[in-house]
């Protein structure tokens, strides 16, 4: 638990505060998200938690002890940090780099080898880049291994800023999926700040949205904040039309198939089945194991690529693939790569309704 | 143009000088490097004295080396001293210049990151302030022996000079074969220290490139 109890900070020289009377509580395991504008403190208020940055009055504390009382350098060996800029060591390897803290910790070699490895799993890197420099890795490697640094001690909390802002959109994508099932089976206390509120509302289960001089709007799930924003500030950073993010919320796997799918028939082709849909020239063939191959046409020389969602993937990824696949639809597998069903742009409108029904009430 | 039975006879003797030679460069860049370190940690203690320091060394680096050598003379006669104090002075600046610059350089988020992971003051620099400047600073080294090479045949004047002794005696002879292998001796000994720490550059910072 990390409560944060009248924190005020003002930087140098300058009248306006960066922080003024902030309270906040964080609960133990909880993914929390800072957004805000650039410049708005919300990074002052994450380097605050280690101490990299001094506040001027107030109390910051872990589990109730107050991070002024502690050992600057036993607090920081003890919370996990990782910035924009991935920051590894350029001169060390990348197990030198994961081991660092542990390292300063003097955990034996034993220990320290078989944490690396652990880490390296977890982050999904294979072992040959143990003996890789940072120069040799690609952004999205270097992440992985920062995280990894981050995660060395198994420190009860994370601190993150803009941990992904420097990564092209798909290798960023990626990264919040893993970070989200990550945070599922590790339950670490983390703390995330960006300044991308789409980034906010699909990694935070709570949200804390600050304005100018760290001044702290709202914080709430996503769903409460695109639902009820709480002042025209909100709203605004939420964005006009909050359709979109919502669809981001929502997972393929919520949704209630419709009667419209009916319109798809099968047929039966060599080793494969066809399945249709009702109006459109394109037929999906499915193998024996009901593994989706790819699209075929009757008409057109060329059919579309085949692209899948599953269960675990937003309403807003569905919605792409059907906007991108002359078919007009979204082909959603199990867990097994198995055909399970096509997505239609009725039953996103449909779900979305049902949504804004759900809110409003 | 060389007259070979003069370079076999005189071979013994070109061996030492060529020895003189390395020694003396050596010696000079080796108290350079240490006088700069002592240089460096007043720096890293007292950041305002990075300025005067580079100033000094400046001054001692535009000194005329002709002039240097003959004012060290009464004090320390016509001995290898006297040359390796003038040479040593000469390095100091690019060394400095070079340490200070890589300290400098070193990316402000790795720092950063160093102190959020935990690292004490001296672990900070241990092992990744020195480190990272390393680079540089061999650089410096670097650029200094191959400087100093040359530098050295002007400590002829004052009987020392290592091979630049056989340009006084080629000109004294008005013979040319001293000159050209003095010449050639001269290029090849700068070019063995620069492949040498072109070499201990890549085994030692694998991580450059």
């Amino acid at each position: 638990m990390l409560r944060f109890e009248n924190v005020t900070k003002h930087h140098a020289g300058k009248s306006a505060p960066a922080v003024s009377g902030l309270n906040l509580l964080v609960e133990e395991g909880e993914l929390c998200v800072f957004v805000g504008p650039s410049g708005c403190g919300k990074s002052t208020i994450l380097r605050m938690i280690n101490r990299l940055d001094t506040l001027d009055s107030g109390r910051i504390s872990i589990n109730g002890v107050d991070t002024q009382e502690t050992d600057i350098v036993t607090l920081r060996r003890h919370v996990g940090f990782m910035m924009q800029k991935a920051a590894l060591f350029p001169h060390k390897t990348v197990e030198e780099n994961i081991s660092a803290v542990p390292r300063l910790l003097k955990w034996d070699k034993r220990r320290i080898a078989a944490r690396v490895a652990e880490l390296m799993t977890l982050v999904d890197l294979p072992t040959e880049l143990l003996t890789r420099y940072p120069n040799q890795l690609s952004g999205g490697q270097q992440s992985r291994v920062a995280l990894a640094r981050a995660l060395a001690s198994d420190p009860p909390i994370i601190l993150m800023d803009e941990p992904f802002g420097a990564l092209d959109p798909l290798t960023r994508e990626r990264l919040q999926d893993e970070l989200i099932s990550l945070h599922k089976r590790l339950r670490k206390t983390i703390i995330l700040v960006t300044h991308d509120m789409e980034e906010a509302i699909k990694l935070g289960q709570r949200i804390a949205v600050f304005e100018d001089q760290g001044k702290l709007v709202q914080f709430d799930s996503p769903e409460n904040i695109l639902a009820r924003p709480e002042n025209g500030f909100v709203r605004q950073f939420v964005g006009n039309d909050p359709s979109l993010r919502r669809l981001a919320l929502m997972k393929v796997s919520e949704l209630n198939t419709l009667e419209d799918i009916q319109g798809m028939e099968i047929a039966s082709l060599a080793n494969s089945n066809l399945y249709g849909h009702g109006e459109t020239a394109f037929k999906l063939v499915i193998n024996n194991n009901r593994e989706p191959v790819r699209w075929i046409s009757e008409t057109e020389a060329t059919p579309p690529k085949l692209t899948l969602v599953c269960g675990t993937n937003s309403l807003q990824t569905a919605l792409l693939e059907i906007l991108n696949s002359p078919s007009g639809v979204a082909v959603q597998v199990d867990d097994h790569g198995r055909f399970k069903r096509c997505i239609s742009m009725a039953e996103l409108h449909a779900a979305l309704q049902q949504n804004r029904k759900d809110c409003a009430q | 143009m060389i007259d070979s039975a003069w370079v076999c006879e005189n071979g013994w003797q070109i061996l030492m000088l060529l020895v003189d030679h390395f020694q003396l460069v050596g010696l000079s860049l080796f108290i350079g490097a240490v006088a700069t370190a002592l240089m460096v940690l007043m720096v890293l203690w007292q950041p305002s004295l990075s300025r005067p320091l580079t100033y000094i060394s400046g001054v001692l680096f535009t000194i005329p080396s002709l002039a240097l050598f003959i004012f060290l003379m009464p004090l320390t006669g016509l001995s290898k001293t006297t040359s390796i104090i003038g040479l040593s002075a000469y390095s100091l600046l690019i060394i400095l210049q070079n340490a200070l610059a890589g300290f400098d350089n070193t990316p402000a988020e790795i720092l950063e990151e160093a102190r959020a992971m935990g690292y004490t003051r001296f672990q900070r620099f241990v092992s990744v302030e020195l480190p990272l400047a390393m680079p540089t600073i061999v650089a410096g080294l670097r650029t200094t022996a191959v400087t100093l090479i040359g530098m050295v045949t002007v400590t002829a004047v004052i009987g020392q000079g290592g091979l630049g002794q056989l340009f006084v005696t080629g000109l004294t002879l008005d013979f040319s074969t001293p000159v050209i292998v003095s010449l050639i001796l001269t290029v090849a000994v700068a070019l063995f220290f620069d492949f040498a720490f072109y070499i201990a550059e890549k085994y030692l910072f694998p991580w450059e490139r």
